[in-house]
Protein backbone atom coordinates (compact mmCIF):
# COMPACT_ATOMS: atom_id res chain seq x y z
CA UNK A 1 0.00 0.00 0.00
CA UNK A 2 1.54 3.31 -1.06
CA UNK A 3 1.33 5.49 2.06
CA UNK A 4 0.32 9.10 1.63
CA UNK A 5 -1.08 8.74 -1.92
CA UNK A 6 -4.87 8.63 -2.11
CA UNK A 7 -6.75 7.34 -5.13
CA UNK A 8 -10.40 6.58 -4.47
CA UNK A 9 -10.39 3.81 -7.11
CA UNK A 10 -7.52 2.08 -5.29
CA UNK A 11 -9.32 2.44 -1.97
CA UNK A 12 -12.47 0.91 -3.45
CA UNK A 13 -10.67 -2.04 -5.05
CA UNK A 14 -8.66 -2.69 -1.87
CA UNK A 15 -11.87 -2.54 0.14
CA UNK A 16 -13.55 -5.00 -2.22
CA UNK A 17 -10.56 -7.39 -2.06
CA UNK A 18 -10.53 -7.31 1.77
CA UNK A 19 -14.32 -7.76 1.84
CA UNK A 20 -14.13 -10.76 -0.55
CA UNK A 21 -11.53 -12.45 1.68
CA UNK A 22 -13.71 -12.01 4.80
CA UNK A 23 -17.23 -11.78 3.32
CA UNK A 24 -18.85 -14.06 5.92
CA UNK A 25 -17.42 -12.16 8.88
CA UNK A 26 -18.35 -8.74 7.49
CA UNK A 27 -21.90 -9.73 6.50
CA UNK A 28 -22.40 -11.35 9.93
CA UNK A 29 -21.03 -8.25 11.68
CA UNK A 30 -23.31 -5.89 9.74
CA UNK A 31 -26.31 -8.12 10.43
CA UNK A 32 -25.44 -8.09 14.16
CA UNK A 33 -25.17 -4.31 14.06
CA UNK A 34 -28.55 -3.98 12.31
CA UNK A 35 -30.34 -6.41 14.66
CA UNK A 36 -28.94 -4.55 17.68
CA UNK A 37 -30.07 -1.17 16.35
CA UNK A 38 -33.58 -2.51 15.70
CA UNK A 39 -33.63 -4.00 19.23
CA UNK A 40 -32.70 -0.58 20.67
CA UNK A 41 -35.41 1.20 18.66
CA UNK A 42 -38.30 -1.26 19.11
CA UNK A 43 -39.14 -0.52 22.78
CA UNK A 44 -39.81 3.10 21.75
CA UNK A 45 -41.17 2.70 18.22
CA UNK A 46 -43.93 0.18 19.08
CA UNK A 47 -45.58 2.09 21.97
CA UNK A 48 -45.28 5.40 20.09
CA UNK A 49 -46.84 3.91 16.93
CA UNK A 50 -49.67 2.39 18.96
CA UNK A 51 -50.15 5.44 21.21
CA UNK A 52 -53.69 6.13 19.89
CA UNK A 53 -54.79 2.49 20.16
CA UNK A 54 -53.35 2.28 23.69
CA UNK A 55 -54.94 5.64 24.56
CA UNK A 56 -51.54 6.90 25.73
CA UNK A 57 -51.44 10.70 25.56
CA UNK A 58 -48.57 11.63 27.84
CA UNK A 59 -46.26 14.02 25.91
CA UNK A 60 -43.52 13.96 28.56
CA UNK A 61 -43.53 10.16 28.73
CA UNK A 62 -43.47 9.87 24.93
CA UNK A 63 -40.65 12.39 24.69
CA UNK A 64 -38.64 10.59 27.41
CA UNK A 65 -39.16 7.24 25.69
CA UNK A 66 -38.03 8.47 22.28
CA UNK A 67 -35.11 10.37 23.89
CA UNK A 68 -33.99 7.25 25.81
CA UNK A 69 -34.24 5.03 22.74
CA UNK A 70 -32.30 7.62 20.73
CA UNK A 71 -29.52 7.64 23.33
CA UNK A 72 -29.38 3.82 23.43
CA UNK A 73 -29.21 3.72 19.63
CA UNK A 74 -26.46 6.35 19.57
CA UNK A 75 -24.33 4.37 22.05
CA UNK A 76 -24.88 1.10 20.19
CA UNK A 77 -24.21 2.76 16.82
CA UNK A 78 -20.92 4.13 18.19
CA UNK A 79 -19.96 0.68 19.49
CA UNK A 80 -20.59 -1.07 16.17
CA UNK A 81 -19.04 1.74 14.10
CA UNK A 82 -15.80 1.55 16.08
CA UNK A 83 -15.98 -2.26 15.99
CA UNK A 84 -16.47 -2.29 12.22
CA UNK A 85 -13.55 0.11 11.79
CA UNK A 86 -11.31 -2.13 13.90
CA UNK A 87 -12.43 -5.16 11.89
CA UNK A 88 -11.72 -3.31 8.64
CA UNK A 89 -8.23 -2.30 9.78
CA UNK A 90 -7.50 -5.88 10.85
CA UNK A 91 -8.74 -7.21 7.48
CA UNK A 92 -6.62 -4.70 5.55
CA UNK A 93 -3.58 -5.72 7.63
CA UNK A 94 -4.18 -9.36 6.69
CA UNK A 95 -5.35 -10.47 10.14
CA UNK A 96 -8.19 -12.86 10.88
CA UNK A 97 -11.59 -11.30 11.65
CA UNK A 98 -14.83 -12.74 13.03
CA UNK A 99 -18.40 -11.38 13.02
CA UNK A 100 -18.39 -11.02 16.83
CA UNK A 101 -15.49 -8.54 16.66
CA UNK A 102 -17.99 -5.82 15.80
CA UNK A 103 -19.14 -5.79 19.45
CA UNK A 104 -15.66 -5.82 20.99
CA UNK A 105 -14.81 -2.10 20.89
CA UNK A 106 -16.29 -1.50 24.36
CA UNK A 107 -12.99 -0.02 25.61
CA UNK A 108 -13.24 2.97 23.27
CA UNK A 109 -16.99 3.73 23.30
CA UNK A 110 -16.70 6.62 25.78
CA UNK A 111 -13.86 8.47 24.01
CA UNK A 112 -15.56 7.67 20.69
CA UNK A 113 -18.86 9.20 21.78
CA UNK A 114 -17.24 12.24 23.39
CA UNK A 115 -14.95 12.96 20.44
CA UNK A 116 -17.88 12.57 18.03
CA UNK A 117 -19.99 15.02 20.02
CA UNK A 118 -17.17 17.56 20.31
CA UNK A 119 -16.43 17.35 16.58
CA UNK A 120 -20.14 17.65 15.75
CA UNK A 121 -20.48 20.75 17.95
CA UNK A 122 -17.47 22.43 16.31
CA UNK A 123 -18.82 21.56 12.84
CA UNK A 124 -22.22 23.10 13.71
CA UNK A 125 -20.55 26.31 14.94
CA UNK A 126 -18.38 26.31 11.82
CA UNK A 127 -21.42 25.91 9.58
CA UNK A 128 -23.05 28.86 11.33
CA UNK A 129 -19.94 30.90 10.48
CA UNK A 130 -20.69 30.91 6.73
CA UNK A 131 -20.40 27.18 6.01
CA UNK A 132 -16.75 27.02 4.90
CA UNK A 133 -15.11 26.65 8.37
CA UNK A 134 -17.61 23.88 9.19
CA UNK A 135 -16.88 21.99 5.97
CA UNK A 136 -13.11 22.34 6.48
CA UNK A 137 -13.34 21.07 10.04
CA UNK A 138 -15.62 18.21 8.96
CA UNK A 139 -12.89 17.03 6.56
CA UNK A 140 -10.15 17.58 9.16
CA UNK A 141 -11.94 15.61 11.89
CA UNK A 142 -13.13 12.81 9.61
CA UNK A 143 -10.47 10.39 10.85
CA UNK A 144 -11.16 10.94 14.55
CA UNK A 145 -13.06 7.65 14.95
CA UNK A 146 -10.31 5.49 13.37
CA UNK A 147 -7.73 7.15 15.64
CA UNK A 148 -9.89 6.36 18.69
CA UNK A 149 -10.55 2.79 17.53
CA UNK A 150 -7.01 1.95 16.42
CA UNK A 151 -4.65 4.00 18.61
CA UNK A 152 -7.03 4.24 21.59
CA UNK A 153 -6.46 8.00 21.74
CA UNK A 154 -8.50 10.20 24.08
CA UNK A 155 -11.10 12.56 22.54
CA UNK A 156 -9.12 15.78 22.05
CA UNK A 157 -5.81 14.10 21.09
CA UNK A 158 -7.76 12.03 18.55
CA UNK A 159 -9.26 15.17 16.97
CA UNK A 160 -5.79 16.79 16.89
CA UNK A 161 -4.27 13.66 15.32
CA UNK A 162 -7.03 13.60 12.70
CA UNK A 163 -6.41 17.27 11.88
CA UNK A 164 -2.67 16.63 11.53
CA UNK A 165 -3.28 13.59 9.29
CA UNK A 166 -5.73 15.51 7.09
CA UNK A 167 -3.36 18.41 6.51
CA UNK A 168 -3.27 19.14 2.73
CA UNK A 169 -5.46 16.09 2.04
CA UNK A 170 -8.89 17.52 2.81
CA UNK A 171 -10.17 17.29 -0.75
CA UNK A 172 -9.16 13.62 -1.09
CA UNK A 173 -10.82 12.90 2.27
CA UNK A 174 -14.01 14.67 1.18
CA UNK A 175 -14.11 12.73 -2.11
CA UNK A 176 -13.50 9.40 -0.34
CA UNK A 177 -16.30 10.07 2.14
CA UNK A 178 -18.69 11.15 -0.62
CA UNK A 179 -17.96 7.94 -2.57
CA UNK A 180 -18.38 5.84 0.61
CA UNK A 181 -21.69 7.63 1.24
CA UNK A 182 -22.87 6.90 -2.31
CA UNK A 183 -21.94 3.22 -1.82
CA UNK A 184 -24.08 3.11 1.34
CA UNK A 185 -27.02 4.86 -0.40
CA UNK A 186 -26.87 2.39 -3.30
CA UNK A 187 -26.77 -0.48 -0.76
CA UNK A 188 -29.76 0.91 1.09
CA UNK A 189 -31.65 1.32 -2.18
CA UNK A 190 -31.43 -2.45 -2.79
CA UNK A 191 -34.18 -3.19 -0.25
CA UNK A 192 -31.70 -2.46 2.57
CA UNK A 193 -30.18 -5.95 2.06
CA UNK A 194 -27.45 -4.32 0.05
CA UNK A 195 -26.30 -2.63 3.25
CA UNK A 196 -24.82 -5.96 4.34
CA UNK A 197 -22.21 -5.42 1.63
CA UNK A 198 -22.24 -1.62 1.31
CA UNK A 199 -21.67 -0.74 5.00
CA UNK A 200 -18.53 -2.91 5.37
CA UNK A 201 -17.27 -1.60 2.01
CA UNK A 202 -17.64 1.98 3.23
CA UNK A 203 -15.90 1.12 6.53
CA UNK A 204 -13.08 -0.60 4.62
CA UNK A 205 -12.66 2.49 2.43
CA UNK A 206 -12.40 4.76 5.48
CA UNK A 207 -9.98 2.30 7.12
CA UNK A 208 -7.87 2.25 3.94
CA UNK A 209 -7.80 6.04 3.91
CA UNK A 210 -6.75 6.12 7.57
CA UNK A 211 -4.08 3.48 6.95
CA UNK A 212 -2.50 5.74 4.31
CA UNK A 213 -2.73 8.93 6.33
CA UNK A 214 -1.98 8.11 9.97
CA UNK A 215 1.81 7.70 9.61
CA UNK A 216 2.12 11.31 8.38
CA UNK A 217 0.19 12.72 11.36
CA UNK A 218 2.62 14.63 13.59
CA UNK A 219 0.26 16.44 15.94
CA UNK A 220 1.48 19.14 18.28
CA UNK A 221 0.35 18.71 21.86
CA UNK B 1 10.61 -1.09 34.35
CA UNK B 2 7.06 -0.23 35.26
CA UNK B 3 4.48 -2.90 35.98
CA UNK B 4 2.87 -2.10 32.63
CA UNK B 5 5.92 -3.06 30.63
CA UNK B 6 7.12 -6.21 32.42
CA UNK B 7 5.57 -9.37 33.75
CA UNK B 8 6.95 -11.83 36.28
CA UNK B 9 7.83 -14.96 34.37
CA UNK B 10 10.00 -18.02 34.38
CA UNK B 11 12.41 -16.84 31.69
CA UNK B 12 15.47 -18.80 30.68
CA UNK B 13 18.65 -17.68 28.90
CA UNK B 14 20.77 -14.61 29.64
CA UNK B 15 19.68 -11.32 31.20
CA UNK B 16 19.13 -8.60 28.60
CA UNK B 17 20.88 -6.01 30.83
CA UNK B 18 23.87 -7.69 32.56
CA UNK B 19 24.17 -10.66 30.14
CA UNK B 20 24.53 -13.08 33.10
CA UNK B 21 22.44 -16.31 33.00
CA UNK B 22 18.96 -15.96 34.48
CA UNK B 23 18.84 -19.52 35.84
CA UNK B 24 17.62 -19.77 39.41
CA UNK B 25 16.96 -16.04 39.95
CA UNK B 26 13.46 -14.59 39.94
CA UNK B 27 13.15 -13.06 36.47
CA UNK B 28 11.02 -10.49 34.65
CA UNK B 29 10.02 -10.53 30.98
CA UNK B 30 9.43 -7.51 28.76
CA UNK B 31 5.84 -7.52 27.45
CA UNK B 32 7.04 -5.95 24.20
CA UNK B 33 9.63 -8.54 23.08
CA UNK B 34 9.68 -11.18 25.87
CA UNK B 35 13.38 -10.51 26.65
CA UNK B 36 14.28 -11.69 30.17
CA UNK B 37 15.86 -9.64 32.96
CA UNK B 38 16.89 -10.18 36.58
CA UNK B 39 14.52 -8.26 38.84
CA UNK B 40 17.32 -5.97 40.01
CA UNK B 41 18.51 -5.42 36.43
CA UNK B 42 14.98 -4.53 35.26
CA UNK B 43 14.73 -1.92 38.02
CA UNK B 44 18.18 -0.59 37.21
CA UNK B 45 17.54 -0.40 33.44
CA UNK B 46 14.15 1.26 33.69
CA UNK B 47 13.42 0.10 30.13
CA UNK B 48 13.84 -2.85 27.82
CA UNK B 49 17.39 -2.88 26.47
CA UNK B 50 16.47 -4.76 23.28
CA UNK B 51 17.01 -2.32 20.40
CA UNK B 52 14.01 -3.42 18.31
CA UNK B 53 11.58 -3.61 21.23
CA UNK B 54 8.52 -1.33 21.10
CA UNK B 55 8.91 -0.81 24.88
CA UNK B 56 12.47 0.46 24.46
CA UNK B 57 11.74 3.89 25.95
CA UNK B 58 12.25 4.25 29.70
CA UNK B 59 9.14 3.48 31.67
CA UNK B 60 10.26 3.51 35.28
CA UNK B 61 7.96 5.68 37.39
CA UNK B 62 10.95 7.24 39.16
CA UNK B 63 14.32 8.43 37.92
CA UNK B 64 16.75 5.69 36.96
CA UNK B 65 20.49 6.04 36.43
CA UNK B 66 20.19 5.96 32.64
CA UNK B 67 17.01 8.03 32.45
CA UNK B 68 18.59 10.76 34.60
CA UNK B 69 21.68 10.80 32.39
CA UNK B 70 19.60 11.28 29.24
CA UNK B 71 16.81 13.41 30.71
CA UNK B 72 14.28 10.70 29.89
CA UNK B 73 11.24 10.19 32.03
CA UNK B 74 7.84 8.64 31.41
CA UNK B 75 5.09 9.87 33.72
CA UNK B 76 1.94 7.83 33.68
CA UNK B 77 -1.24 9.79 34.31
CA UNK B 78 -3.72 8.51 36.87
CA UNK B 79 -6.74 7.00 35.14
CA UNK B 80 -10.01 8.89 35.68
CA UNK B 81 -12.19 7.51 38.46
CA UNK B 82 -14.68 4.96 37.07
CA UNK B 83 -17.63 6.48 38.98
CA UNK B 84 -16.89 9.91 37.54
CA UNK B 85 -16.74 8.55 33.97
CA UNK B 86 -20.01 6.64 34.40
CA UNK B 87 -21.77 9.60 36.03
CA UNK B 88 -20.64 12.06 33.38
CA UNK B 89 -21.44 9.64 30.56
CA UNK B 90 -24.97 9.15 31.88
CA UNK B 91 -25.37 12.93 32.17
CA UNK B 92 -24.02 13.48 28.63
CA UNK B 93 -26.04 10.67 27.04
CA UNK B 94 -29.20 12.70 26.34
CA UNK B 95 -27.05 14.71 23.96
CA UNK B 96 -26.54 11.62 21.80
CA UNK B 97 -30.20 10.73 21.39
CA UNK B 98 -31.65 14.22 21.53
CA UNK B 99 -34.95 14.45 19.63
CA UNK B 100 -35.24 17.24 17.07
CA UNK B 101 -36.63 20.67 17.90
CA UNK B 102 -39.98 19.84 16.28
CA UNK B 103 -40.69 17.00 18.71
CA UNK B 104 -39.66 19.14 21.67
CA UNK B 105 -41.83 22.04 20.47
CA UNK B 106 -44.85 19.74 20.02
CA UNK B 107 -44.46 18.31 23.52
CA UNK B 108 -44.05 21.84 24.89
CA UNK B 109 -47.19 23.07 23.11
CA UNK B 110 -49.23 20.16 24.50
CA UNK B 111 -47.96 20.74 28.03
CA UNK B 112 -48.71 24.47 27.89
CA UNK B 113 -52.09 23.82 26.28
CA UNK B 114 -53.02 21.33 29.01
CA UNK B 115 -51.99 23.86 31.66
CA UNK B 116 -49.46 21.43 33.15
CA UNK B 117 -46.55 23.83 32.79
CA UNK B 118 -46.10 27.55 32.75
CA UNK B 119 -44.41 28.89 29.57
CA UNK B 120 -41.33 30.19 31.41
CA UNK B 121 -41.00 26.98 33.43
CA UNK B 122 -40.98 25.05 30.17
CA UNK B 123 -38.32 27.32 28.65
CA UNK B 124 -36.19 26.92 31.76
CA UNK B 125 -36.64 23.12 31.69
CA UNK B 126 -35.67 22.92 28.02
CA UNK B 127 -32.63 25.15 28.51
CA UNK B 128 -31.39 23.06 31.44
CA UNK B 129 -32.16 19.82 29.58
CA UNK B 130 -30.04 21.10 26.72
CA UNK B 131 -27.23 22.66 28.73
CA UNK B 132 -26.72 19.99 31.40
CA UNK B 133 -25.61 17.26 28.96
CA UNK B 134 -23.24 19.71 27.24
CA UNK B 135 -21.65 20.70 30.53
CA UNK B 136 -21.39 17.02 31.52
CA UNK B 137 -19.83 16.24 28.17
CA UNK B 138 -17.25 18.99 28.55
CA UNK B 139 -16.39 17.77 32.06
CA UNK B 140 -16.11 14.23 30.68
CA UNK B 141 -13.85 15.40 27.85
CA UNK B 142 -11.67 17.27 30.35
CA UNK B 143 -11.54 14.29 32.71
CA UNK B 144 -10.67 12.00 29.80
CA UNK B 145 -8.10 14.20 28.08
CA UNK B 146 -6.66 17.35 29.47
CA UNK B 147 -5.62 16.23 32.91
CA UNK B 148 -4.95 12.56 32.26
CA UNK B 149 -2.42 12.14 29.49
CA UNK B 150 0.80 10.14 29.81
CA UNK B 151 3.86 12.33 29.24
CA UNK B 152 7.33 11.27 28.16
CA UNK B 153 10.03 13.87 28.81
CA UNK B 154 13.05 13.43 26.56
CA UNK B 155 15.82 15.44 24.94
CA UNK B 156 13.45 17.08 22.43
CA UNK B 157 10.69 18.12 24.80
CA UNK B 158 7.43 16.49 25.86
CA UNK B 159 5.78 13.60 24.05
CA UNK B 160 2.13 13.07 24.97
CA UNK B 161 -0.04 9.94 24.49
CA UNK B 162 2.98 7.94 23.28
CA UNK B 163 2.43 4.18 23.07
CA UNK B 164 4.02 1.30 21.18
CA UNK B 165 1.36 1.78 18.47
CA UNK B 166 1.29 5.59 18.30
CA UNK B 167 4.18 8.05 17.97
CA UNK B 168 2.38 10.60 20.13
CA UNK B 169 1.94 14.38 20.05
CA UNK B 170 5.15 16.39 20.38
CA UNK B 171 5.79 19.63 22.29
CA UNK B 172 9.35 20.89 21.65
CA UNK B 173 11.33 22.65 24.38
CA UNK B 174 11.36 25.88 22.33
CA UNK B 175 7.52 25.87 22.28
CA UNK B 176 7.27 25.73 26.07
CA UNK B 177 7.07 29.25 27.48
CA UNK B 178 6.65 28.55 31.18
CA UNK B 179 5.31 26.13 33.76
CA UNK B 180 3.09 26.35 36.79
CA UNK B 181 2.48 23.91 39.60
CA UNK B 182 -1.09 22.68 39.95
CA UNK B 183 -2.88 20.11 42.08
CA UNK B 184 -2.36 17.32 39.55
CA UNK B 185 1.26 18.04 38.65
CA UNK B 186 3.14 20.56 36.54
CA UNK B 187 1.21 22.39 33.81
CA UNK B 188 3.18 23.74 30.86
CA UNK B 189 2.25 26.96 29.09
CA UNK B 190 2.73 26.85 25.33
CA UNK B 191 4.14 29.84 23.45
CA UNK B 192 1.42 31.72 21.52
CA UNK B 193 -1.43 29.90 23.25
CA UNK B 194 -2.50 32.00 26.26
CA UNK B 195 -5.33 29.61 27.15
CA UNK B 196 -2.76 26.95 28.08
CA UNK B 197 -2.21 28.89 31.33
CA UNK B 198 -5.46 27.24 32.41
CA UNK B 199 -5.83 24.30 30.00
CA UNK B 200 -2.25 23.41 29.06
CA UNK B 201 -0.87 19.86 29.08
CA UNK B 202 -0.21 18.70 32.63
CA UNK B 203 2.76 16.53 33.55
CA UNK B 204 1.33 14.17 36.19
CA UNK B 205 3.73 14.08 39.15
CA UNK B 206 3.74 14.59 42.90
CA UNK B 207 6.22 14.86 45.74
CA UNK B 208 9.82 13.99 45.00
CA UNK B 209 9.02 13.30 41.35
CA UNK B 210 7.48 16.79 40.97
CA UNK B 211 10.67 18.29 42.38
CA UNK B 212 12.71 16.35 39.79
CA UNK B 213 10.43 17.45 36.95
CA UNK B 214 10.68 21.11 38.01
CA UNK B 215 14.46 20.76 38.25
CA UNK B 216 14.56 19.34 34.73
CA UNK B 217 12.30 22.09 33.31
CA UNK B 218 14.46 24.80 34.87
CA UNK B 219 17.60 23.14 33.55
CA UNK B 220 15.97 23.47 30.11
CA UNK B 221 15.39 27.20 30.67
CA UNK B 222 11.63 27.00 31.28
CA UNK B 223 10.62 29.64 33.82
CA UNK B 224 8.05 29.27 36.57
CA UNK B 225 4.97 31.34 35.77
CA UNK B 226 3.98 32.34 39.30
CA UNK B 227 7.54 32.88 40.60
Amino acid sequence: MARGEIYVGDLLSEAWAAFSRNAGAFIGATALAGIGLIACALPAVVPLALADELDWHDPVGQLALSWGAGAAMAVYAELVTLGLLRMSLAALRGQQVAAGDVLRATDVVVPGLVSGLIAKAIIVFGMLACLIPGLLFACSSALTAPFVADKRLLPWPAIQASRAAAEERRLSIAITFIVAYVVVIVGAAVLCVGLLVAAPLAALMVAGLYERLWPRARPEA
Amino acid sequence: MSDASVSDASVTGDCGWCAEPLGGDPARACVGCAAGYHRACADQAGRCAHAACPQARPSHPAWTVQARAQDWLLLRAPRPARWLRVLMLLAALPLAGRPDGKELAEAGRELIGAGVLDRWLLVSALVSLTLTPWVAMLVLAWVESAAHRDVLIDAHGLLLDHSPAWHGARLDWRRIAAYRITGGGVRVVVRGRPWTRLLGPTIPCEGRLQHDVVELLERRGVARLDA
